[in-house]
């Protein structure tokens, strides 16, 4: 039987509140938009096991930073060492995507990820070079014509806003497709490969989490990055 | 190519609500040290899949008990709460049942630690008690083996272990075999008398290098302010998302380890092992 295709997303720092231990955590709104739109999804743990992974798996996603830390109180060095380790991991993981040809996803600090992977930077003091504030907050975006975006959504859909950070100088070969108000970019494609890039959450875009409730529908989004996976895969 | 090992995690609330799984990293790190390629499992409607695409299945532990129900009993035997305040995780019940039954019916391998051990008790029809434990990472047990089992074979006739455990087998399940007893008589593995599948109480996962984090950080309650440059020098590498470099990124060395049971594990699932 042909099998659904597999879809990896990316995991974020987490300690334990048990041990105190290092983990790997992850959000199920990710998971329940991957398996909602016909994906089987699936967690890398480990950067040794990199070309096992990508064999296995026919697209990448690489998710908005999420952490979860017991104590408000954690050292500085065991924060530290979380956020390297999943900058590492991350950065492994695309490249040996890239490398494949394989499809890869990025949502919010995902998509910021893949910029700085191909060579682009990102502005870490959005709210005072755009005046406003994106956390916890919906605007429009405007989308490029001929657009991957505009082709799925429309020319100014509304998106939900959860960051601090936004791409600066685009990647090569990055194409910045859709803007905020503001003028800062809000989804991106690769000019030659099956890349993507959000800077808002279409897995909050969906089912039990339709943030805003006046948002574009998260659903499509999925749907459209898995049928490209699908399509490669075959 | 290595065996890919799927691991099952917990499940938790974040601090805004909204659930995520987590896993120890440990696990990952003993599996890849063994010689395995380990992927997290998520969606609970996936465990056929999951069970054609991996080689083996680890169901963790957890601190969420399982729930009576699922062995015919009430909270009633769980003292002094009402079935509303019952520290279980009937969501991750009905994931793990569902994937352990999945990779038990392909033959594939299947280890449970912990909590683990207990879904595959419950799974082929054994039942559980509570055993009284405060979850301390501290707690050491002396542990025998039954001679003649695999479990003996790898881990020797005596030895201590790391366990902290809220539930334990009461009556095994259809064709498991204690082979592993604490102090008290508390079986604390088991084996199947004909599949490739164990259950431990205690944590074969290397956590030497957890540990050493635990007892550094357990009394460490308030927040070191970060200098100034400090904070300058972390805004210019969020620029380009470059790591820091004053941290290794791993300190993962310290798991180099895997120990006798995951080695063995690893090695069932890759088909070269058998019995």
């Amino acid at each position: 039987m042909d099998r659904r295709p597999v879809i990896l997303i990316a995991w974020g720092p987490c300690l334990d509140d048990q041990f105190y231990s290092h983990g790997m955590m992850l959000l199920r709104s990710y998971e329940l938009a991957v398996a909602a739109n016909g994906g089987v999804p699936l967690i890398p743990l480990d950067a040794s096991s990199i070309e096992e992974y990508v064999s296995l798996a026919d697209g990448l996603i690489l998710p908005g930073a999420q952490r979860e830390m017991v104590k408000p109180g954690v050292p500085r060095e065991v924060r530290g060492e979380a956020s390297n380790r999943r900058e590492i991991f991350h950065e492994a993981l695309f490249k040996a995507f890239y490398e494949a040809g394989k499809p890869v996803m990025g949502i919010c600090e995902g998509c910021q990820k893949i910029n700085c992977c191909l060579g682009g930077t990102l502005d870490v003091e959005l709210q005072k070079s755009r005046g406003v504030l994106h956390w916890d907050s919906a605007h429009t975006v405007s989308c490029a014509e001929g657009s991957v975006i505009r082709a799925l959504w429309g020319e100014e859909p509304v998106v939900n806003s959860f960051h601090n950070f936004a791409i600066e100088k685009a990647g090569e070969g990055i194409v910045i497709t859709a803007v905020s108000p503001q003028g800062n970019a809000e989804a991106f494609e690769h000019e030659s490969r099956p890349i993507f890039g959000y800077q808002f959450h279409p897995e909050r875009m969906r089912g039990d989490e339709k943030l805003p409730c006046d948002g574009a529908d998260g659903d499509i989004i999925f749907r459209h990055f898995i049928s490209i996976c699908s399509e490669r895969k075959n | 190519m290595r065996p890919l090992i799927l691991i099952s995690p917990d499940e938790r609330p974040s601090s805004d609500g909204r659930p995520y799984y987590y896993l120890r990293r440990s696990y990952g790190l003993a599996v890849a040290a063994a010689g395995g390629a380990p992927l997290m499992a998520a969606d609970p409607a996936c465990f056929s899949e999951y069970a054609e695409i991996c080689s083996g299945l680890i169901l963790s532990d957890g601190i969420k008990l399982l729930s009576p129900g699922r062995y015919g009993r009430t909270s009633e035997d769980i003292p002094g709460l009402s079935p509303f305040e019952l520290p279980v995780s009937v969501a991750r019940d009905s994931r793990e049942l569902c994937l352990c039954e999945a990779f038990l019916r392909a033959k594939k391998p299947v280890l449970g630690i912990g909590r683990g051990m207990h879904v595959i008790n419950v799974l082929l029809g054994g039942t559980l008690k509570t055993a009284k434990s405060d979850g301390h990472p501290d707690a050491m047990t002396h542990m025998t083996a039954v001679p003649g089992s695999v479990l003996r074979r790898l881990m020797g006739e005596s030895f201590e272990a790391l366990c902290c455990a809220r539930q334990q087998t009461d009556r095994p399940g259809r064709g498991l075999v204690p082979s592993v007893f604490g102090e008290k008589g508390a079986v604390m593995g088991f084996e199947h008398e004909e599949l490739p599948v164990f259950g431990v109480q205690w944590h074969p996962e290397p956590l030497a290098g957890d540990l050493e984090l635990y007892r550094l950080n357990r009394d460490k309650d308030e927040a070191r302010p970060i200098p100034e440059e400090e904070m300058k020098a972390s805004r210019a590498r969020a620029v380009t998302k470059k790591p820091d470099p004053a941290f290794p990124g791993d300190l993962e060395a310290a798991f180099s380890d895997p120990g006798p049971l995951f080695t063995y594990f690893v090695s069932l699932c890759e088909g070269g092992l058998h019995g």
